[in-house]
């Protein structure tokens, strides 16, 4: 009707080798596909972990203070200006007779970077 | 498998008839037969399978040809019939014919597929095909006389 199919054996083969190549690439595309789809997805949690990390401090030295509870006065446990801890020497007191002896003890209060985070070591 | 690449390659030059089309539309036909091989159901017909998947390629490909000609953004669903008082052969009246008759008589009357082959592969009723084909004769008829 219309006349002879015009295609050789080599359009055939070319058809056939077109057909094979396509269907080989979209199964190397979907492989790449997949190692890209998890590289987004560590790189976006790695995003959200590190926004939601508060900001470190600047790096500084622990303040180290230490405060010394004096042998013959009662020192209160909670300084008076909490961010100002000096060592000082205890002020020199006349003990009386009838007076018990006093129980020495020692306070060492720590002070990191973080101002929230305070170590209070006290030991007699 | 090469005389099943010929089949469909004979129809879709029936329908088409341009070789780089029926390359194309070769090729199309069986990367969706290979998609698609999941869906096969194992009761029916390999060949009407294959021929439905390649005569939906062949409309498609026919579809896009003629949105793409000038002519063909303002064809209506019947064309016209071909110049009275010219010689035409067969394939030009089949050409002429509208989209659904012409593969409706094609996969009949030149592939001599059985009416209800034909009405599954187009996806219609066997009385729809009927008709289809009844008018198309009719038409070739009053065009060839």
């Amino acid at each position: 009707m219309r006349g002879p199919l015009p295609l050789s054996d080599r359009d055939f083969a070319a058809v056939r080798a077109e057909v094979l190549r396509r269907i080989e690439r979209p199964r190397r595309a979907r492989a790449a596909e997949w190692v890209v789809l998890a590289a987004s997805v560590v790189l976006a949690v790695l995003s959200i972990v590190a926004a939601r990390v508060p900001a470190a401090a600047p790096a500084r030295d622990p303040h180290y203070a230490v405060a010394v509870i004096p042998s013959v006065a009662v020192m209160p446990s909670v300084a008076r200006d909490p961010e100002v801890r000096v060592a000082r020497r205890p002020p020199v007191r006349v003990r009386h007779k009838h007076e018990p002896a006093p129980v020495a003890f020692a306070r060492m209060e720590i002070r990191t970077a973080d101002p929230d985070v305070r170590i209070i070591w006290i030991t007699n | 498998m090469m005389a099943t690449e010929r089949r469909v390659a004979t129809l879709a030059w029936r329908i088409l008839g341009d070789a780089e089309e029926v390359k194309e539309a070769l090729q199309e036909t069986f990367l969706r037969l290979y998609r698609h091989l999941g869906t096969y159901d194992e009761r029916q017909d390999f060949t009407g399978w294959l021929y439905r998947i390649a005569v939906n390629v062949c409309r498609d490909l026919d579809r896009r040809r003629r949105r793409r000609t000038f002519f063909g953004l303002f064809r209506e669903e019947t064309a016209p019939p071909p110049p009275a008082g010219l010689r035409i052969d067969l394939a030009r009246a089949i050409d002429a014919l509208p989209p659904k008759e012409r593969l409706a008589i094609l996969l009949r009357d030149v592939e001599e597929l059985s009416t209800e082959e034909v009405a599954e592969i187009l996806g219609n009723s066997p009385a729809t095909v009927r008709v289809q084909i009844s008018k198309a004769r009719e038409k070739l008829r009053r065009w060839l006389s």
